[in-house]
């Protein structure tokens, strides 16, 4: 493993400008993946009710 | 006789699999062993590739979309993979489960794709300057995705699952070949997306120490992914199996 | 196999057989249509009216790259052919010469008055201090 990338904290956020696609991507990710789990689970929840 | 009973197992075996009953006992029982396994495998795979790697010679820090564009662009194909290949199976064998599987993976495909074609345009911003230009590799992935949506469409429209199964099938099985043609796009005419990094003949042209977070990137994505695909493939046996003595006591 | 599971077999890759084979034959007769870019070779040896948008890509030539005021004129070769861009604008981070690029505009006289450049990079992701080994 190398060692940290960046040298602080507004470093990380910046990434040399290039830190608000980074962080666009990593967002929309995080969004899409918990909304599917979210989603997805309520179906479930759904027609669960329905067979009962 | 060693022979026959070896074929009446193996005959057990798939039959039982095959049945949608034991598969939600069986997934129910791994679904959260894999859940947790590919959270943490994922996670650490982001971390490790977002803080702990160099940045790039050419793209500096923006390069860092790779750990999320490049496992979402993989997984988005080797879906399709999976369900034509269910969509095979439920058309030979007429397995039902394979059709369950087959109907369950193209939503999950569609959202896949879809973020990876976001994921993509975005990084396109800051390396070529543009985030939709009409090249090969561009165009035939937005085809995956429309293909995915098409065929979900299509199997709502039909009141008749058998029916809706059948054709969904066959559409899916034609549409397969959309997949060699995305992974050679960029070899076979002039493209602005970059040729594969990885490839299966050739030795990976990225450094090793960006390589190893982005193969367990990748790991973890499918893993999260599969999840996902089980939770969906249960939507399905509720939907279909419901007046199943089973599926009423399960529940 | 019982038989009517052959039949089915042979059904589904009949069907994967012909919709590739039939894809294939579209990709074919369509194939220079997806190419994104013409290199300067494939330009050069075709008459392009003046008035047609077209797109060019290859390498921005080493010590071509002038900038004049908001002007940025460069050359674009192939390796065995070049041809002369001027472009006013901004041009993205990754380009350089020595790099890809691509860009679109209107060829007149042999050069491209461009309205769009766009930088492409290469399959190779590396760290820095790694790049002089």
């Amino acid at each position: 493993m190398s060692k940290f990338a960046f040298s602080s904290i507004s470093d990380v956020m910046n990434m040399d400008g290039h830190g608000i696609y980074v962080w666009i991507v990593f967002a929309l990710f995080f969004i899409a993946l918990s909304t599917s789990f979210f989603i997805f689970n309520l179906l479930i929840k759904k027609y669960q009710k329905r067979i009962k | 006789m060693l022979r026959e009973i070896l074929i009446i197992v193996i005959k057990k075996f798939i039959h039982q699999f095959a049945s949608p009953k034991t598969y939600f006992y069986q997934v129910n029982r791994l679904y959260p062993w894999l859940l947790y396994i590919s959270i943490s495998i994922y996670i650490s795979a982001i971390i490790w590739g977002l803080f702990f790697t160099p940045k790039d010679f050419v793209q500096g820090h923006s390069y860092r979309i790779i750990y999320f564009h490049v496992p979402a662009s993989f997984v988005a194909q080797s879906l399709y993979a999976a369900m034509a290949i269910s969509s095979a199976v439920f058309l030979i064998w007429r397995v039902k489960l394979a059709a369950y599987l087959a109907r369950s993976i193209a939503p999950v495909g569609a959202m896949v794709t879809f973020i990876a074609l976001v994921s993509g345009s975005i990084w396109g911003i800051p390396t070529w300057g543009t985030w939709w230009e009409w090249d090969a590799r561009i165009t035939s992935t937005l085809i995956l995705f429309i293909m995915y949506l098409g065929l979900i469409s299509l199997h709502n429209s039909f009141n008749n699952f058998d029916k809706a199964d059948k054709l969904f099938s066959y559409l899916a099985i034609i549409g397969f070949v959309q997949i060699p043609i995305i992974k050679k796009s960029v070899d076979w005419w002039s493209s602005l997306h970059q040729p594969a990094s990885i490839t299966i003949s050739d030795k990976p042209s990225i450094d090793p120490s960006m390589l190893y977070p982005l193969f367990m990137a990748m790991i973890g994505f499918a893993g999260l992914v599969a999840c996902i695909v089980i939770l969906s493939s249960k939507v399905q046996i509720y939907i279909r199996e419901k007046n199943k003595n089973w599926v009423k006591d399960y529940v | 196999m019982k038989i009517h599971r052959k039949k089915r077999l042979i059904n589904v890759l009949l069907l994967s057989l012909l919709s590739g084979a039939g894809i294939l034959m579209v990709l074919y007769a369509l194939n220079s249509n997806l190419d994104y870019f013409f290199t300067p070779s494939e330009l050069l040896a075709e008459e392009v009216p003046s008035n047609r948008r077209v797109k060019v890509g290859g390498m921005v030539q080493e010590g071509s790259v002038r900038r004049e005021d908001s002007i940025i004129s460069f050359t674009i070769t192939d390796y065995s052919k070049t041809i002369d861009v001027s472009y006013t604008g901004i041009v993205p981070d990754l380009f350089k010469e020595g790099s890809g690029v691509v860009v679109l505009g209107y060829l007149n006289d042999g050069k491209v008055d461009a309205e769009k450049v766009l930088a492409k990079h290469d399959e190779n992701y590396m760290p820095p201090a790694l790049q002089d080994k």
